[in-house]
This record gives structure tokens, C-alpha cells and sequence, in this order.
């Protein structure tokens, strides 16, 4: 599993490794119930601390995108797929209400905006 | 203890060379002398000082410190010293005996048997002696100070007999008697009553050394 | 598996008072100054010396107690002492052999031929890396569920650091394991440790778990200005600059988010220490 660590980033380790999990799973280079390497190997390959890793792991299994078995390992979990898109619909949705309270904070009505919204998605080009 | 008499013994043969000059010069010396039973006291006394000389290869840079950081106790350690010491000194004896029968039989001048035990005897004494003092010295002042400590405590004891031996008649024991009594034994008993003194000497010397380890630090 | 509690031991004007603890499957980084107390540590906790006050307890029996036997389990590598340097490696494997019950005498041999160890050499004749990764293979060897490593990178140059640090992880990827490590180069315990204490003159400054110090704890840098309108309470420790103040805090996020303009650094381990011990408290 390639995972690459910035060291200089202010973003804390174990979130670096959660959110690339997450991305390799979301991208399907990590398929479901795939084992995920063992929480020593991983640190060993990217070197830092076990607990580092355990902790991005734990959290993984927390948001349900992995399973732990006691005494063989974690693996990815079914339908964490739908759970992804879950996430983002989550993110969309909170990046489009902090869009709406900016504009009612200018002004702008919600008849503006649902105007502005229809003229950005027509020209959306995908 | 196995792990410790290899590694006493590997450091000998480590200093093979020094090793051979000793012998060497033993052989010199019984044909210069005249003296066929030379070899064994001579040879006896070179075996307490590789006895020692462990000791002070264990403590040299600080090795104690690793050592004891191993699965080695105070108590196989100390034990150990005497052991190496007298498995030494009963190979030289064995050696140096038969190379003195050889020397004599070469020279066709034949040593009575008495005396021969009596030089035998009188080693086993006085190597217990040298061991028994040198070890517990050595381990409490280190190889440096230890020599000079040996040399004060080997002065103390030279006094302590001879005021003992000047003085006997107030103490009640009598030695001269001891001494006809002693020559007066077979010889073979006159030996086993030398190695019972022994031991207890050896013995006394060991209690001496374990206290003084456990307290040591590193 | 270790834990040292409120042991104390008086050396002419040091003194030592300090507790921690090393539990199975973790990687423990002790990291100060030379002469901060680390060796003195070590040595009490392998009864070398004997400590005036508090607890050692190893594999849950106290260290003073432990048998011959017990001590098999125990892999050590100290700063200034290591094997008796009149012996070549070939002595030492039969020794070793003979004291470890456990020992890995191919894996042993296998390490020397990776580290270019010669067989037949005196010890005493080797360079001080050489002599340092002699003791770390040795102390790798024999199957032991604790380690004790007194700056087992030392001397060492940059490439063998790393192979070193390597095997280390190797053995911890068996379980119930644990390391205690003590190295006063930072960079070396943060690939690996899962929480550092921090040592100086004898007493424990610090302990945090590795990724929060280097998540959480920063380095700000501010003006005399900026620092009148900091928030303080997450300030641990303050130093006067040419620019203004220094600031070590432990919650780096926190001022992150509050007042974005300034300026903070992730602060390596290393600067994160002298902060602590040369910084002034509020």
C-alpha cells in the first residue's frame, strides 16, 4: 500500500494516513475486504510510531471503512463504498449551506441564489 | 557459570604468546636451577595470575557494566574466579608434575617421595593462600589499586605470622607440634589434611568476595 | 513490562527522581542532554546500580530480584561498556551461545555478514560503530521480550542509523514485545518511539505520546505586540527573541485556527525539548 507521509505538514500523521485509506478505497485501489497491512508493517514502511498508525486504523473502523479482527488483521469493508459518497454528499451539503449563509449575509435573497445556482449548473461542462 | 569459564578460558588462549614465554622460560629455569621440581611452584603461580588477570580484563573499559547486564549473577561470578583458578592450578599441577618425574628421570636424580608430596602439598597451601587473598583484594580496589592493596595486605599477613609464630605461646596453639605431628603423617594424609585447611581458607575468601561483589556498582 | 516508580539515586550534586513505565507492544524513547540522567536509568533499572528510593519492577518482578533466567529475556545495549574487547567475535558466539539459551546463532552470524562484522578480530580493534552494531546484533539475537538500549546509535553515521532503526522495527512486528530507548539525536526516536519522556537533570519535564508532539505541540513565533494579545493558557514555555518571544505550546491547533496570521512552527523534537528545558515558565 503506497502511502506517503508529509512530515512538514501541519496536518497531524494519523489523518494524512486516514484520509489516503480513504481515497484508495473511495477510488476502488483498495477493494472490499481486501486485508489492509498489519498496523507494525505499515509503520515500519513509513516509519513512524505503531500508535500512530493504530490510531488512523481505529479511526477508520470508527467511520466503518474497515473491520478489525482480533488476531488476523483489518480489512476493508463492504459497502464502505456507499459510505463515501456519503461523506462527500455530507461535505457538499455543508459547503453549500456556508455558501448560502455568506450570500443571505451580503443580501442576496433565496430567489438570488437559487438563480445563481441554476446558472452554474447549466454551465457546468463535466 | 559455563558461559564464564568459556569466556576465561578463550581470553588465555588469547594471549597464547604470553602463554608459551611462561613455559618456555619454566624449562629454562628448571635446567639452569638444577632444581627438577621448579616447574610447580613456578608454574602454580603464573596460573593465579591469569586467574587474576580475568578479573582485570572483566573490569577493563567498563566491561563489568555489560557484563552483569547479562544473564550472570553476582554469586556465578565470584564463584566462578575460584573455580577457573583451581581448575587452572590442578592442570599445572597434573603437567608439572609429570614434567618434573620426566626431569628427574632425565637427570637420574630421584626426589623422595615425601618430599615430593610435601612440594605438592605446600603448593595447594600456598596457591590457596595467593587466591584467597589476591581475589577479594582485586575485586574491591580494581586491577590498579588492587596490586598495591595486595602488596599491604600480603605485608599484613607476613606480619600477622610471624608474630603469631614469635608470640605462639601465649595463644595455646602449638605449632611445632603441629609441624612434627604433620611429618610424622603418611604423606598422603599430611596432603588431605593441607587441602582440608585449604578449603576452608578458599571458602572464607569466597564469603569475602560475594559481599564485597554485592555491593559493587557499575 | 518496566515501570519505574519515584526511583531515586544521589550522585555528589545530581539527583535522580523519576517514574515511568514501558508496557508490552511499545516502543519507549527516554531523549535529554548528556548527563541528564538517562544512563543513570538504565543502570538502576539492570541493577548495575542501586537506586535510594522507589520501585523497579521488570516482567512484573522486582529488578533487583531477577534470576539468571529471567534475565534471557532481556536484550541490552549500554553507552559505555560492551563486550570484553580481548575476545573476537567467534569467542563471543560460543559465549553467548552458552549463556542464552534462545540464542540465534545463524541470525546472529547472518547480521555480522549484513554489517560487515569480521569474525576473527579482537573487538578492541574495531571502530566505534562497528563495536556499537556488534552489541545491537547481540542484543537482537536471543529472542528477548524486553530491550534496553542506552543510545544505541551512537557514533554511528546516518546509513547504519537507519538499518539499525530497521531491525528494530523488524522486532517489534512480533507481538508482546517492547523497547526502551535512549538517544539524545530526536530525529532517531521519532520514526519509531510511541511516546517520549523527556529528561533533564534528573527529572522527568516531559511524556507524550510521539504523534502528539509532533501534531500538537508547536513552535509560535510572534512580536511583542502579538504576544499582548495572545491567549495564554496553552502556552507551556516562553523565550525572549530579537523579534519578540518564542512561544512552545501544546495546542498548536488552537492558535491555528484563533489567529491564523501567525506564525507557527511544527517544531522538530529536537527544538521542542529545548523549549521545554530552556524556556521559562509564565
Amino acid at each position: 500500500m503506497k502511502i506517503i507521509i508529509n512530515n512538514s505538514s501541519m496536518q497531524p500523521i494519523y489523518e494524512q494516513i486516514l484520509a489516503q485509506i480513504k481515497s484508495q478505497i473511495m477510488d476502488g485501489s483498495l477493494k472490499e475486504n481486501e486485508m489492509l497491512p498489519s498496523v507494525r508493517g505499515l509503520a515500519k514502511e513509513i516509519k513512524v510510531s505503531a500508535l500512530t498508525v493504530k490510531k488512523a486504523y481505529d479511526a477508520l473502523e470508527e467511520e466503518g471503512f474497515a473491520v478489525t479482527v482480533h488476531g488476523k488483521g483489518s480489512y476493508v469493508a463492504c459497502a464502505s463504498q456507499g459510505l463515501m459518497l456519503e461523506e462527500k454528499k455530507k461535505e457538499v451539503e455543508a459547503e453549500m449551506e456556508s455558501a448560502i449563509r455568506k450570500g443571505k449575509s451580503c443580501g442576496m435573497t433565496s430567489a438570488d441564489l437559487e438563480e445563481l445556482f441554476h446558472i452554474i449548473l447549466e454551465d457546468w461542462v463535466c | 557459570m559455563k558461559g564464564l569459564l568459556n569466556k576465561d578460558f578463550r581470553l588465555l588462549m588469547g594471549q597464547k604468546q604470553f602463554f608459551l614465554t611462561v613455559v618456555g622460560l619454566g624449562i629454562l629455569f628448571t635446567f639452569v636451577n638444577g632444581d627438577s621440581l621448579f616447574a610447580v611452584p613456578y608454574v602454580a603461580m603464573m596460573m593465579c595470575m591469569f586467574t587474576l588477570s580475568t578479573i582485570s580484563y572483566d573490569e577493563h573499559d567498563n566491561g563489568g557494566a555489560y557484563l552483569f547486564s547479562l544473564p550472570v549473577t553476582r554469586k556465578v561470578y565470584v564463584a566462578e574466579k575460584y573455580i577457573y583458578g583451581l581448575l587452572l592450578f590442578i592442570a599445572s599441577l597434573i603437567v608439572t608434575s609429570i614434567f618434573s618425574i620426566i626431569v628427574m628421570a632425565v637427570k637420574q636424580a630421584w626426589i623422595g617421595n615425601g618430599e615430593f608430596i610435601g612440594v605438592l602439598g605446600a603448593e595447594v597451601l600456598m596457591v590457596t593462600l595467593v587466591l584467597g587473598v589476591t581475589i577479594p583484594s582485586i575485586l574491591k580496589f580494581g586491577p590498579e589499586k588492587g596490586r598495591i592493596a595486595l602488596m599491604g595486605i600480603g605485608l599484613v599477613i607476613f606480619i600477622a605470622i610471624y608474630a603469631f609464630y614469635k608470640f605462639r605461646w601465649y595463644t595455646g596453639i602449638d605449632i611445632e607440634q603441629f609441624l612434627t605431628d604433620l611429618s610424622g603423617m603418611e604423606p598422603a594424609v599430611a596432603v588431605v589434611v593441607l587441602c582440608g585447611i585449604s578449603l576452608v581458607i578458599l571458602a572464607v575468601s569466597y564469603m569475602v568476595s560475594l559481599h564485597i561483589m554485592k555491593k559493587k556498582e557499575y | 513490562m518496566l515501570e519505574l516508580k519515584n526511583v531515586k539515586k544521589k550522585y555528589g550534586n545530581f539527583e535522580l527522581d523519576c517514574s515511568m513505565s514501558v508496557r508490552k507492544g511499545t516502543v519507549v524513547g527516554l531523549i535529554g542532554a548528556n548527563g541528564a540522567g538517562k544512563s543513570t536509568i538504565f543502570k538502576a533499572i539492570l541493577n548495575l546500580i542501586f537506586r535510594e528510593g522507589g520501585e523497579i519492577t521488570v516482567f512484573g518482578k522486582d529488578a533487583a530480584t531477577l534470576t539468571a533466567k529471567e534475565k534471557e529475556k532481556i536484550g541490552v545495549v549500554l553507552a559505555d561498556s560492551g563486550v570484553s574487547g580481548y575476545l573476537n567475535v567467534k569467542d563471543v558466539i560460543s559465549i553467548f551461545a552458552n549463556l542464552y539459551s534462545a540464542f540465534d546463532r545463524e541470525g546472529f552470524v547472518k547480521g555480522c555478514e549484513q554489517f560487515h562484522i569480521p569474525m576473527d578480530k579482537k573487538i578492541k580493534e574495531f571502530s566505534t560503530g562497528m563495536k556499537r552494531k556488534l552489541q545491537v546484533l547481540l542484543a537482537l539475537t536471543h529472542d528477548a521480550d524486553l530491550l534496553i538500549l542506552d543510545e544505541p546509535t551512537a557514533g554511528m553515521d546516518v546509513i547504519a542509523r537507519d538499518e539499525l532503526l530497521d531491525m528494530l522495527r523488524t522486532y517489534m512486528e512480533t507481538e508482546n514485545r517492547a523497547i526502551l530507548i535512549s538517544s539524545h539525536i530526536s530525529s532517531d526516536l521519532e520514526g519509531i518511539c510511541d511516546e517520549i519522556y523527556m529528561i533533564d537533570q534528573g527529572k522527568i519535564l516531559l511524556h507524550e505520546e510521539t504523534d502528539v508532539l509532533l501534531d500538537e505541540y508547536g513552535v509560535i513565533k510572534v512580536t511583542e505586540e502579538q504576544y499582548r494579545d495572545l491567549e495564554k493558557e496553552y502556552i507551556l514555555r516562553y523565550k525572549k527573541e530579537t523579534y519578540g518571544y518564542s512561544l512552545l505550546t501544546n495546542q498548536k491547533q488552537y492558535y491555528r485556527e484563533n489567529y491564523p496570521q501567525i506564525v507557527i512552527e511544527k517544531g522538530t523534537i529536537d527544538e521542542l525539548i529545548t523549549m521545554m528545558i530552556r524556556g521559562d515558565r509564565q
